[in-house]
């Protein structure tokens, strides 16, 4: 069944769902085929239509109130049908194995699973964001040979619109109703308090219908799902799964942080490549106590010039990169960036730190009632540490596999507090853990203290490792229809 | 100006000959300009080389080595005792 409330005038739910999976992004999409496949009957709402609404985006509004600016509140995500994969980019990487130790000296615990448990999907989620044709492995880079850095793994998705590519086959589903514009405002528990009983769902006329799944799936993406587990506060005050005050606390991004510009040699290191990508080894990451990063090394500036002058200015700058002297003169008053020279660009973790955190806004509500989102976006000195190692440890590596040399951008040697970019990722807001004193879900990505609810996507990642998180939230989600098929009894 | 006006040569003349004296520098230049063999660094304050390790200065925000900093007539500054250096 496929229904759109806004063209519903006398709807009512079904009884007999298995799950009701809410949210339609990469998390709620693929929960919701791994339980079609076996044979469970699944709700899948979505707050959003089939294509962007301002009615329905508005929802998003929030306000960045941390020391950092935060730009991608309202514009990292997307409420419609397909989620944020409506404009991924397509990037895929995964965690390393050295992701799921605990981390010195951070403060807060790791992955109580294993690398294995998230990647036996894997192979199942490449196809699913078809990239199952491409070489996953490090590239081998045979003049790259470093005991800091080694080459990053990386696959790029088409890439894949889980609401395009996936709605003929979940709207043909006879086990699978997906019901638009259905805004998941509340969730009312049992008696005693320990499983949700109904989900209270409101459109956009302001009609409200409850629905009652054996099991729940919130997967909204990761701001989202800590604002509405702190706004659904029927039966606890502070929120659902918030005993321990944990909700939108260790809220992450990966830092787009440009560690500096580097001059190449003109050597034939990078006559033969393009820029490439490193990992600093589990080795570096354990012996210099940092995070893990994605580090991009993109040689080959080629500025352009326009205008009448464009000749001139080309000459000039020929001239100027063909001598020393000249290039040292130009270099007093301004960047200059000759033909090979390139920039080093990261996507770096950032720790995990409960004062960096999604919160409720007092003063403002959405058209439903419920409050606003703040978030409070901070860096501490791990990752000020992470960051200026990682670039004096990549200027090291440039000297010794003679491919250039590194000029530290300036704001982390005299501040420590670069310009920082972040790359809509968001994560941890619902972290998982083994205790319900150290995250919001266990391994199985359940609600601590709540039978029958569960989370989906990256808001349960407690660590972000130096990776692009699609892959890994594709396989979790395939591993939560697993876990709740067999739950159903219908593995 | 009145003798430049008074001058045989007629202005686009003198134009066109200015440019062709300034190709004719530049083009002298580039030949007899060192060629880039080391990366272009700008200046360098020796004042400012600070030891980050394995054998590596922060030199006016480059990472260089010790062999960058001797090609340059720079004197690499000691590295501290690697006690003092524990963050």
């Amino acid at each position: 069944m496929w229904t759109d409330l806004n063209l519903e005038s006398d709807f009512r739910f079904g009884d007999g769902y298995d799950v009701c999976v809410c949210g339609s992004g990469p998390a709620g999409i693929t929960i919701a085929r791994k339980l079609k496949e076996s044979g469970a009957r699944v709700l899948l709402l979505e707050a959003g239509g089939e294509e962007w609404t301002e009615e329905s985006h508005e929802f998003y509004q929030g306000e960045s109130v941390g020391p950092i600016e935060y730009y991608g509140v309202e514009s990292g995500r997307l409420r419609f049908f397909g989620g944020t994969s409506n404009h991924w980019a397509g990037s895929c990487t995964r965690f390393e194995r050295v992701d799921f130790e605990r981390k010195h000296p951070w403060k807060a615990t790791g992955w109580p699973i294993s690398f294995d448990d998230i990647y036996q999907y894997e192979d199942e989620a490449r196809r699913i964001v078809d990239i199952d044709e491409q070489s996953f492995e490090r590239p081998d880079e045979p003049a790259w040979k470093s005991e800091r850095f080694e080459t990053a793994r990386y696959a790029k998705s088409p890439p894949t619109r889980f609401g395009e590519k996936y709605r003929a086959e979940l709207e043909d589903a006879k086990n699978v109703d997906v019901v638009l514009n259905a805004n998941v405002v509340d969730l009312r528990l049992n008696a005693d308090k320990r499983a949700v009983a109904e989900v209270v769902v409101a459109d956009y006329k302001g009609q409200e219908y409850t629905v009652a799944p054996k099991f729940v799936v919130i997967a909204f993406g990761a701001l989202e799902n800590a604002r509405f587990l702190l706004n659904a506060h029927s039966d606890f005050d502070a929120g659902l799964g918030n005993q321990h005050d944990l909700v939108g606390r260790y809220f992450m991004e990966h830092f787009d942080v440009t560690l500096g510009r580097f001059v190449s040699l003109g050597s034939p290191f990078w006559q033969a490549r393009g820029g490439f990508g490193l990992n600093p080894t589990a080795a570096m990451m354990r012996d210099k106590a940092i995070g893990n990063c994605f580090v991009s090394l993109t040689p080959g500036a080629n500025p352009k010039f326009y205008g009448r002058l464009a000749p001139f200015r080309r000459l000039m700058r020929k001239i100027t990169c063909s001598s020393d002297v000249l290039l040292e003169r130009a270099r007093r008053k301004s960047t200059v960036l000759c033909e090979g020279d390139g920039v080093v660009t990261t996507i770096m973790e950032q720790s995990p730190d409960p004062s960096c955190r999604v919160m409720l806004d007092p003063d403002a509500q959405d058209r439903f009632g419920r409050a606003r989102l703040m978030l409070d976006w901070r860096i501490n000195d791990i990752d000020r540490r992470t960051i200026r190692t990682l670039a004096e440890e990549v200027g090291k590596a440039l000297v010794t596999q003679r491919a250039g040399r590194l000029r530290i951008n300036r704001d982390i040697l005299e501040t420590g507090l670069p310009d920082l970019g972040m790359h809509n990722h968001h994560m941890g807001t619902t972290r998982m853990a083994g205790s319900p004193r150290h995250g919001v879900v266990d391994g199985d990505c359940r609600v601590h203290g709540i039978d029958n609810l569960y989370i989906g996507g990256s808001s349960v990642y407690p660590v972000g490792g130096g990776c692009n998180p699609t892959l890994t939230i594709v396989c979790l989600s395939l591993r939560l229809g697993d876990h709740l098929s067999r739950k159903l009894g219908k593995a | 100006m009145k003798k430049v006006l008074e001058s045989p040569l007629s202005r686009r003349s003198l134009v066109m000959g200015a440019g062709a004296a300034s190709a004719a520098s530049i083009g002298v230049a580039m030949l007899f300009a060192p060629r880039r063999r080391t990366p272009s660094l700008g200046e360098i304050d020796e004042a400012e080389i600070a030891p980050i390790g394995d054998g590596f200065y922060l030199a006016g925000g480059w990472v260089l080595s010790e062999d960058d900093l001797r090609a340059r007539g720079l004197t690499p500054p000691d590295e501290p005792a690697r006690e003092a250096r524990a963050d």
